[in-house]
């Protein structure tokens, strides 16, 4: 009979002075903790609540320290700790445009999410009468913004093929002096949707469908990520068939999205049959998926406390004649990719991530264990039924972008293995797949699960009504596109894609291009050079 | 030569075949797959149940005059169920098929995502009366359906002989609108505690 413990994460609350946090921090990084995320919450009356989540990944496995400072809500100033560790570069970022935390000693404090001309707009161009109509100016800046490598005079150019598949528009800039990217700067925020927000107005049961649909790719770990998060608050435990069957959703939905991560490899590096056979292959993971939960992408199958729908047997066993079929096609078409010696070319020694800085900017996921740092979230604190299949960490030594699609390609196999496991027990399984929740006290929860692309955290906060207090997502790309800004700078402009496509972002496609003339270390205007002018206003 | 003969060996031999390509949609239905949901007109009392929890904003209720529409809007709803997991009359249930279109409509269109407001959205309405108060007459924003549910599910779980007693005063307390009841309260005895 299986059996699942409690899974819940043990949290350390270490409430602060707001200057103690950086000698804090410091002290808990020695101690081999690595910085998560910082989030800041607005409490009201109590001021802003700055928190600083920090793991042990392989010391004490569930562990986790939080720290937590209160600031003036008049005055919010807080030291930053960027100049301790990078991983809290964008977090910090974060808490400066969305809350207007001052951080101090912030070496790089440029807008990541809101508009570039944000200063016009709201704060200092803007005549008080618009205080009360809450109108916002929203011509272009009339003079540029602070120095900003995406302010700079430059020019649209289309840089590189993408798969118009990305929806998430991000914004990439390069300064380029020859084929050599000296500077690359990202701008977030196009598609700001405010979720966390939106799930603090709704109940959690109607959460759990507007967490489904933060990404396309991995919804069912944001899905069980929430769900674990609210079944801590409520001290409820899934069933274990629903936990069979959330590992066996969660894998599937690994098998699916590497398999496209890793198509996208090649289209991005030019080899789009690769794409195309990697797609064809990962429809039979598709059709398995459309089976147990009815839908090809928004599954909705968990629920808090377990799972909406049984998995029957007969679904079981479509799954299972779906990956017999798939342990064909997949190796098979791995060796394809891999004996082609012009992407194995193109991906070798680019972008390389070497161990000791895949640890110090705190690299997760995929990108870590190619640079051979194996952290799991699966096996560091195991969650939903991963204690209780035959798996293992896929790792590889080299940092390259070829170790990062070996590594894709390990998993897809292994999740493969984990998906045969899962479903063979679950058809010998039968019992409840949903466990009552009773009550919701006021309590706070953070939980942790390993999406494909790395690790993901919510933070959930109940105040024992039906709606959460606040909710904090920190999705992996957050940590790992900050890594691929570092790869990209000092590369080739042509290694660009395959460096973005082994990282495997949420990426999109507004790339340009600055050239900086290589003597005068001036920008060079492209709509200059080209005769025809560019119709792209700068920025 | 001998390759050349072959390769027209082959195209010849596809002229003849079928397409390789296979009707994508719908061709392959899933045990689990979900599209629209279906009201059963019979079964459901417009409480609001399935309003207050559904997960996009897409089933509401309009009171106008002393009719209650419950309707879903086939364009917002994401399929999730939840409104099928929460109706306390199972009179909900999802559906293969999209909704029929609005009435005058091409019965043939298809789900637009265009949000246009002349555009044919599927929807999935359900008319019910509401109730009047017995009193005053004025409309009350209950329907009678739900009146009639709750009173039958109360009377059930009373013994018989109790149940026989209360049923005219719940009859009478139920329908009367909240201004009469607090006017009549006293006169007829009808406190909510009663029937507990
Ligand atoms: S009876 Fe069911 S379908 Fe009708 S309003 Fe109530 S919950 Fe909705
Ligand atoms: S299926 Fe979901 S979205 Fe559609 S009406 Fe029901 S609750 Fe709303």
């Amino acid at each position: 009979m299986l059996k699942i413990n409690r899974q819940s994460l043990k949290l350390d609350f270490r409430e602060l002075a707001p200057e103690a946090i950086p000698g804090e921090a410091t002290a808990l990084l020695d101690k081999g903790g690595r910085m998560i995320y910082a989030s800041a919450v607005d409490m009201g009356v109590q001021g802003i609540q700055i928190n600083y989540y920090f793991c042990f990944d392989h010391q004490e496995p569930y562990r986790h320290t939080i720290l937590r400072a209160y600031l003036d809500r008049e005055n919010p100033v807080v030291q930053s700790i960027t100049p301790i560790t990078s991983q809290a570069d964008w977090s910090e970022r974060e808490l400066i445009e969305f809350l207007g935390v001052r951080v101090e000693g912030h070496p790089n404090p440029t807008h990541l999410w809101l508009p570039l001309n944000w200063e016009d707009m709201y704060l200092g161009g803007r005549p008080e009468a618009d205080h009360e109509t809450e109108r916002i100016n929203a011509s272009p800046p009339v003079k540029l913004p602070k120095e900003n490598i995406v302010t700079l005079p430059m020019s649209a150019i289309p840089y590189g093929p993408y798969h118009p598949a990305f929806i998430e528009s991000n914004y990439l800039k390069m300064s380029v002096e020859d084929e050599v990217v000296k500077k690359a700067d990202l701008k977030l925020g196009f598609n700001h949707r405010s979720v966390i927000k939106l799930m603090e107005r709704r109940d959690y049961y109607k959460d759990i469908f507007l967490s489904e649909r933060i990404c396309g790719l991995c919804n069912s770990h944001h899905v069980l990520t929430f769900v674990k998060a609210v079944e801590d608050l409520a001290g409820v435990e899934a069933p274990p068939k629903a936990q069979l069957a959330r590992t066996l959703l969660c894998e599937m939905e690994r098998i699916q999205s590497h398999l496209m991560a890793i198509g996208l490899i090649g289209d991005l590096t030019g080899f789009r049959t690769m794409l195309m056979h990697s797609l064809r292959v990962r429809e039979d993971m598709q059709d398995g998926l459309e089976a147990i939960s009815g839908q090809r992408v928004t599954h909705g199958l968990i629920t808090i406390g377990g799972i909406r729908r049984d998995i029957t047997a007969s679904q079981a066993d479509f799954v299972l004649s779906k990956l017999k079929a798939m342990k064909k096609s997949v190796p098979e078409l791995f060796d394809q990719c891999l004996s082609n010696d012009v992407l194995v070319g193109r991906l070798k020694d680019v972008g390389v991530l070497t161990r000791e800085n895949a640890i110090k900017l705190g690299a997760i996921g995929p990108t870590a264990r190619a640079s051979g740092h194996r952290i799991d979230v699966r096996k560091n604190s195991p969650y939903a039924a991963y204690e209780e299949v035959d798996w293992d960490i896929v790792s590889e030594k080299s940092g390259d972008s070829l170790a990062r699609l070996k590594v894709k390609m390990g998993e897809v196999l292994m999740s493969m293995h984990i998906c045969e496991q899962c479903c063979d027990r679950i058809k010998a399984l039968s019992g409840p797949i949903l466990a009552k929740v009773k009550e919701m006290p006021c309590a706070e929860a953070v939980a942790k699960t390993e999406p494909p692309r790395g690790e993901l955290l919510y933070h959930v906060a109940s105040n024992g009504t039906n709606t959460p207090d606040f909710v904090r997502i920190r999705v992996p790309t957050f940590l790992n596109a900050h890594i691929m800004l570092r790869l990209i700078q000092g590369g080739w402009v042509g290694d660009v894609p395959a460096i973005i496509g082994s990282i495997d972002p949420c990426f999109s496609c507004t790339d340009r291009v600055t050239i900086i003339k290589k003597d005068e270390q001036s920008v060079v205007d492209v709509r200059t050079l080209g005769g025809r002018r560019c119709s792209t206003p700068p920025g | 030569m001998l390759e050349k003969l072959k390769a027209s060996g082959e195209l010849i031999a596809n002229f003849f075949k079928r397409p390789v390509t296979v009707k994508e949609s719908f061709g392959f239905v899933a045990e689990a797959f979900r599209w629209l949901p279906r009201r059963n007109d019979d079964l459901c009392t417009g409480c609001g149940a399935c309003v207050e929890r559904c997960s996009s904003g897409a089933t509401s209720i309009t009171d106008r005059g002393d009719t209650r529409v419950v309707s879903i809007d086939g364009l917002r709803c994401i399929f999730c169920g939840r409104c099928a997991e929460v109706c306390p009359e199972k009179a909900l249930e999802l559906t293969l098929e999209d909704a029929p279109p609005a009435q005058g409509s091409d019965p043939t269109a298809r789900v637009s995502l265009s949000r246009g407001a002349e555009e044919p959205r599927p929807t999935v309405d359900t008319v019910l009366k509401l109730q009047r108060c017995s009193v005053c007459g004025e409309v009350m924003p209950v329907t009678e359906k739900y009146l009639d549910a709750i009173k039958e599910r109360t009377l059930r779980n009373l013994k018989p002989e109790t149940a026989a007693i209360v049923e005219k005063d719940m009859e009478r307390y139920l329908k009367t609108c909240i201004n009469c009841r607090r006017v009549h309260s006293l006169e007829w005895d009808t406190h909510p505690r009663k029937f507990i």
